[in-house]
């Protein structure tokens, strides 16, 4: 494919060959309807009976299955050449774009691709500095548009060519055929439904074209950047533009939100509180927290990209409820290990600066490990703010259904990183602080995570009563809990749970217990011994949000257990 | 680092008495550091600028002392990030550190590095901290709170570096209104 043939390529016999086919495909299903009506139905209601009557209702019925698999395998035809005029039209904008960019930077571009300008700075026709690096990005441009038109021209002459084979052969006649091209066709139009096996996923995507991929991104970003076993480069481009699109909305709704109505009206006995007053603030903060939510992953995919300050990715967003978000501080497709934070408690769009901060951290304490060690192994940390996360202590953390919500969507998440990682297998952590260790517990003891290490920090509890029920080995299972945390005081409601917290207390403090136990409200707490966990020290003075601080002894564990230090 | 093959680290004896003797209290609690702990965190600390100041200040001095030079690729730019994030409030508070690689430096070296930075920092009043590793030398100082921390200092290290790192303090100095 040169410049020229893309540049002039008439795109529009393209569709009229389509429309053809279309004219000829509806004529033909006229004419497939006419003979079921006139011919096969009169003659199955003719009452001819009888073994010649019955070698003729069968062939007749081989027929009209024959005639309709021709009308679907027709209308495949049709569908590619569809495709084909709308995928070589994308890629001749995409090199007319690049060309008229070119002509408006000055710089001349040869039928073979060679880019020249003027270097001469008192001519008229002076490029200006930096022209090389305008020709090299146009350069880029062009190629890409070419391999487009290539790519396209070689998967359409694929379809055609079996399409033509089938129409030769006569296999387009038989109904199994029809229905494989039909399926085939399907996976190519249809984006997989949410839920679908991400390794099953990761082969729809790796059946596309990078043009077919490039498709779909730019018609359902939302869709793509959400959906588990697509690659992490892939979510990454199809979620940042539906971060700029729900920021242009979020603000949108910001600005159109309307006068405040008063704070209180008038009510049988004085000033009440207005309603709508109430629902107003509401959606206003609701906006504004989601909007600097956004701001925050939008910054820190803005930032330049250095030693402390490693490229991030975004593998999911959207703006629904509270809204989430899924973050990677580096490439989790590529990476040696990976680690996922599941934060807890608040955890929401609007608050997810504040976690990105802490997996910037700990792939930091991970890069410190590995340097100490010599290792040039490479991490990648993922903030996973992919659930529902209760907003209130009280009385929203009481309850387990967040964690229980959240199970498939975990699972389905790191089956994803494991289906989309690339190269040698990689040390896999979860990590969660606080509720988001119920999450995980429950993930793993009712669906089970793909995951070699398990981190608990700061638990109220993980719903098993011993390391060894999460399904992972036990020896690599670890808790942290700090001297200057209250979670420990997050204790059961349940009679029995209470009870036996008491019972335990009072004959620890006899002496008839020399083995401590202790119960928290979503189960036995992770860091007593009987639960089976190896326990992260914590620095002295740790509070519930001071796991991450720097130069802190629980989070230098993170990094080695993440860095995979800890054997 | 070495962390604990055992749990070890379980609440002490008179943390459960609390939990248990004091349910309700205790569950609204959990969202909170401990009452007294609020107003501490209200107080006027130095800017978030001073810190850094002062974090620049450490390490030149330190880096003064030191007989190697940090690798030209290590020298980082600051690390902000929030405190108290999980807890009710007051929010705003921000600590930041800053860190120098040297490198896979000689044993020898590192000793005299270690004696280096001891010395120095002990003069200027900052105490050995109880959660240092046998890896690291790690220092606090009482009336600042700033940590200076000399990493890797083992032989079965390959990497020496350095940090100071801050307190919690309000980015202006005091909480936001």
């Amino acid at each position: 494919m040169d410049i020229a043939t893309l540049y002039n390529a008439n795109i529009n016999n393209i569709t009229i060959a389509k429309n053809a086919y279309d004219a000829l495909s509806t004529a033909f299903g006229r004419h497939v309807d006419s003979w079921q009506h006139e011919v096969a139905d009169r003659l199955s209601a003719s009452h001819w009976t009888g073994p010649a009557s019955d070698t003729a209702q069968n062939r007749i019925k081989e027929l009209g299955s024959e005639l309709q698999a021709a009308r679907e395998e027709l209308s495949f035809v049709s569908k590619a050449l569809a495709n084909a005029a709308e995928r070589f039209a994308l890629a001749q904008s995409h090199l007319i774009s690049a060309l008229d960019d070119a002509k408006n930077a000055k710089l001349n571009v040869a039928p073979d691709g060679r880019i020249t300008w003027d270097n001469e700075p008192t001519s008229p026709n002076f490029a200006g500095t930096g022209a090389e690096a305008r020709a090299v990005a146009v350069s880029n441009r062009i190629t890409a548009a070419l391999n487009e038109a290539v790519q396209a021209d070689q998967e359409i002459s694929a379809r055609l060519s079996h399409l033509a084979a089938n129409a030769s052969s006569g296999t387009g006649l038989n109904a199994a055929t029809a229905a494989q091209d039909q399926a085939a066709d399907t996976a190519r139009e249809n984006i997989p439904a949410p839920g679908t096996d991400p390794n099953s996923v990761k082969q729809w995507w790796n059946g596309l074209t990078e043009a077919q991929q490039q498709r779909f991104t730019d018609a359902h970003p939302d869709q793509i950047g959400n959906l588990d076993g697509i690659p992490a480069v892939a979510r990454d481009r199809a979620n940042r533009v539906t971060l700029q699109q729900a920021k242009q909305n979020l603000q949108f709704q910001l600005d159109h939100l309307g006068p405040e109505p008063p704070e209180k009206i008038a009510g049988m006995s004085g000033a009440v509180s207005n309603p709508a007053h109430d629902e107003w603030e509401r959606k206003k903060t609701l906006l504004q927290e989601q909007l600097n939510g956004v701001n925050a992953i939008d910054k820190r995919l803005a930032t330049k990209v250095d030693e402390r300050n490693p490229p991030t990715y975004l593998l999911g967003f959207d703006t629904k409820g509270n809204g989430h978000a899924i973050v990677a501080v580096n490439n989790p497709d590529t990476a040696d290990n990976v680690s996922t934070y599941v934060p807890g408690t608040g955890a929401r769009l609007g608050s997810i600066g504040d976690d990105i901060e802490r997996s910037d951290r700990m792939v930091a304490s991970a890069n410190s490990a590995n340097r100490k060690a010599g290792d040039p192994k490479t991490t990648s940390s993922i903030t996973w703010v992919g659930y529902d996360a209760p907003q209130s202590i009280v009385p929203d953390a009481m309850h387990d259904t967040y964690a229980r919500n959240a199970e498939e969507r975990l699972q389905g998440f790191e089956k994803s990183l494991r289906a989309t990682h690339e190269g040698k297998p990689f040390n896999n952590t979860i990590l969660a602080h606080s509720y988001g260790t119920t999450v995980v517990g429950y993930a793993l003891r009712d669906k089970g995570l793909p995951v070699d290490n398990v981190v608990l920090i700061a638990s109220p509890g993980v719903g098993v009563e011993n390391a060894r029920d999460l399904g992972v080995d036990p020896s690599r299972v670890f808790a942290a809990q700090g001297d200057d945390d209250p979670i420990y005081r997050a204790v059961p409601l349940a009679a029995d749970k209470f009870g036996s917290n008491i019972g335990n207390y009072i004959g620890t403090a006899d002496g008839l217990i020399h083995n401590p136990d202790h119960h928290l409200i979503h189960g036995r707490d992770p860091v007593v011994p009987d639960f089976g966990a190896r326990m992260i020290p914590t620095s002295p003075g740790t509070g519930h949000s001071d796991y991450w601080n720097p130069n802190s002894y629980s989070l230098e564990a993170m990094g080695e257990i993440i860095a995979g230090k800890k054997s | 680092m070495k962390i604990a093959e055992q749990a070890s680290a379980a609440p002490s004896l008179p943390r459960w008495a609390a939990s248990t003797a004091a349910l309700v209290v205790a569950v609204l609690a959990l969202s909170s550091c401990g009452v007294s702990t609020i107003p501490e965190r209200r107080k006027a600390t130095m800017t978030l600028d001073q810190a850094k100041a002062q974090v620049d200040a450490y390490l030149a001095e330190i880096l003064a002392k030191l007989p190697v030079k940090p690798l030209a690729s290590s020298s980082g730019d600051f690390f902000d990030s929030h405190c108290d994030v999980n807890d009710v409030g007051p929010h705003g508070r921000m600590q930041t550190d800053r860190e120098y690689g040297f490198g896979d430096v000689p044993l020898a070296t590192k000793t005299e590095a270690s004696n280096a930075f001891r010395t120095l920092l002990m003069g200027k009043g900052f105490e050995l901290a109880s959660d240092a590793t046998s890896d690291q030398v790690k220092l606090k100082n009482p009336k600042d709170k700033f940590i200076a921390v000399l990493d890797g200092v083992s032989g079965d290290s390959r990497n020496l570096s350095l940090n100071v790192s801050t307190p919690c303090v309000w980015p202006q100095g005091t909480p936001s209104p």
